[in-house]
């Protein structure tokens, strides 16, 4: 046997043989493994996060979104040029949700900014009136306000509140919605008088604050995405320009010229991506309302 | 030159060993060391230990960057001698992928595309890029523990406020009602027996089968044992209700309001010291601009020569 096919059967087999012994260790951790499945969720959470801004239910979104490709890449095809197949591609992938999520965001920041005179009206109406907590918010979710109708509709016709708040914080998929939820759920036990020093004392100012910071956090993400904006338009101009002027052009049709045009696309998109991650933002804790209503029914069993 | 520098480095490695080893120890002094260790009168501490001693600033290398406490805070379900099996796995097969390529283009182009010696440093340098993912998600636990206290405080003084629940309790049910399980994980997992059964000297006594110890010491060590910073504050306010008698659901309110306030002077610095490092981005732009121009003028230019 010759050594140099020697030497490749050995390269192989230690190769194959660490492979197995990785696959062995990272297979037999079942934390790792329920990590890996939840690296999808994310992901998830992101396009429903979009579909709720925009007021479409998530099947429409995802159909919005697999069209949109399909036609990006019918586009590419019938132009022929592998580079317009992968730019029109990555314009339907990532360029469609990065510029309706702008809008998204928008209308999200709109429905929080109405949960304060929304929480107010509940104590108002549970201070005035003798009602409890359930009835009260019963009658604002019949006339609410319009930035919040979609996401209160559960509470209209419903038996249980628990239920429906479990639900409106489902529709909101909003981190602010979803605490008031938790809040309202944590107050149902208690009288109305409790409610409204605790709405009063804790709960008001603390979603005052918490407006504050979405709407700062909102500036400076519109900030980032404004910046994104003006590379894109700038490198847009620059290129009609080129294409239009045909000794240039004419460097483009190329194998050479495709890759540099693919090159400078990710040169781009890593730009973009840079102002996204410096883009500071600030975090929130997302509620499971669904656990908060388990671990309240735990309570009482 | 390379090979001689390579060699100076294999040499001092190999002394290092040795002196480690105890081989230029002197055999009276082995002698004197192994009966002063019999009756403990000779510091017996490991290497890290005592040094951190002598230099505060390495014992904060030190402690920052132990496997065994990253592995802990980041809950990977692996202790360290499989952190290091499954590291040295990778860096292995990083190193035969390289070098299998390496002599692929030699029977193909007659050269060698990197030097061998490159493919095993960029092999080791897979290694460093472990430990820094490691670092890197034990620093996002601390921040997704902190943030879930943090942003549930004000839940916590709901939940405290007819009395019903005490704050631990209180932390406990909010844990088991978000999404994200970094908390309660770490409330009830074996996060705490894992870092006593790793360092008995400081944490041996936060488990509770005799029930001896506070819950506002337990929270002050894990505050000191993982850097969380929230739980020191629990802990601090928890005294406080205890000694002088203060209502939970106020001082958690209190303690929510702080936060909150916190946060938004963190934004706002975080903010202006964004400012300016966004600028590199839009810098960057000349890049793809100049290489859109310039490519076809450098194409123009190579056939004219040609």
């Amino acid at each position: 046997m010759s050594p140099v096919l020697f030497f490749l059967q050995i390269l192989l087999l230690v190769a194959l043989g660490l492979a197995f012994l990785l696959f062995l260790i990272a297979g037999s951790d079942p934390v790792m493994r329920r990590r890996r499945l939840r690296a999808l969720e994310p992901l998830l959470d992101r396009e429903r996060y979009v579909a709720t801004g925009l007021g479409v239910e998530f099947r429409a979104w995802v159909t919005l979104r697999l069209v949109t490709i399909g036609l990006a890449l019918a586009v590419g095809f019938l132009v022929g040029t592998p580079v317009v197949v992968a730019g029109c591609l990555g314009l339907a992938v990532f360029g469609l949700p990065w510029y309706l999520s702008a809008r998204a965001a928008q209308h999200k920041l709109d429905m929080d900014r109405a949960l304060v005179p929304f929480m107010i009206n509940v104590t108002n109406l549970l201070s005035q009136g003798q009602q409890t907590l359930d009835h009260a918010l019963r009658e604002l979710a019949h006339n609410p306000d319009r930035r919040l109708a979609h996401a209160l509709e559960p509470l209209r016709n419903t038996d249980s509140v628990s239920g429906a708040l479990v639900q409106v914080a489902r529709r909101g998929q909003s981190p602010m919605l979803e605490r008031i939820c938790v809040d309202l759920l944590l107050s149902m036990d208690q009288t109305p008088e409790a409610f409204i020093e605790q709405a009063e004392r804790i709960l008001i100012p603390q979603y005052q604050q918490d407006v504050e910071i979405q709407s700062r956090n909102h500036a400076a993400l519109a900030g980032g995405r404004q910046n994104g904006l003006i590379v894109l338009l700038i490198m847009a101009l620059a290129f009609i320009l080129v294409m239009r002027i045909d000794t240039l052009r004419s460097a483009y049709t190329t194998v050479l010229g495709q890759v540099m045009l693919v090159l400078d696309g990710a040169i781009v998109i890593g730009i973009l991506w840079l102002l996204s991650a410096m883009t500071p933002r600030s975090q929130w804790v997302r509620w499971d309302v669904a656990a908060v209503v388990e671990q309240m029914r735990r309570r009482y069993s | 030159m390379a090979y001689g520098i390579l060699l100076l480095l294999v040499a001092s490695v190999l002394g290092l060993l040795m002196w480690r080893a105890g081989i230029f120890t002197p055999p009276a002094a082995v002698a004197w060391q192994r009966i002063g260790r019999h009756h403990h009168l000779i510091d017996d501490r490991p290497l890290e230990e005592r040094l951190g001693e002598r230099m505060p600033f390495l014992a904060g290398f030190f402690r920052q960057s132990s496997i065994p406490r990253l592995l802990t805070i980041a809950n990977r379900g692996e202790d360290m001698n499989t952190w290091l099996v499954k590291v040295s796995v990778l860096t292995l097969l990083v190193a035969v992928l390289l070098l299998a390529v390496d002599f692929a283009s030699s029977l193909l182009l007659h050269v060698l595309i990197l030097p061998p010696l490159l493919c095993l440093l960029i092999a080791g340098g897979f290694a460093i890029l472990q430990f820094l993912a490691l670092q890197r998600e034990a620093r996002h636990r601390q921040e997704a523990v902190n943030r879930s206290i943090a942003q549930a405080l004000t839940e916590m003084a709901i939940l405290t406020y007819g009395g019903g629940y005490t704050v631990a309790s209180a932390l406990e049910f909010v844990a088991r009602c978000q999404r994200d399980r970094s908390l309660l994980s770490f409330l009830t997992g074996d996060t705490w027996q894992r870092v006593a059964a790793q360092d008995q000297t400081s944490l041996l006594l936060t488990l509770r089968p005799n029930q001896m110890l506070s819950t506002v010491t337990i929270y002050e060590r894990i505050a000191r044992e993982y850097d969380l910073e929230m739980f020191a504050e629990l802990a601090v306010n928890m005294r406080r209700i205890a000694e002088k008698g203060l209502v939970p659901s106020d001082v958690l309110t209190s303690l929510s309001a702080s936060n909150g306030q916190k946060r938004l002077a963190e934004m706002q610095v975080k903010a202006e010291q964004a400012r300016p490092r966004l600028a590199l981005p839009i810098g960057m732009m000349v890049l793809p601009l100049l290489s859109l121009i310039v490519f076809p003028i450098g194409l123009a230019l190579l056939a004219s020569f040609k």
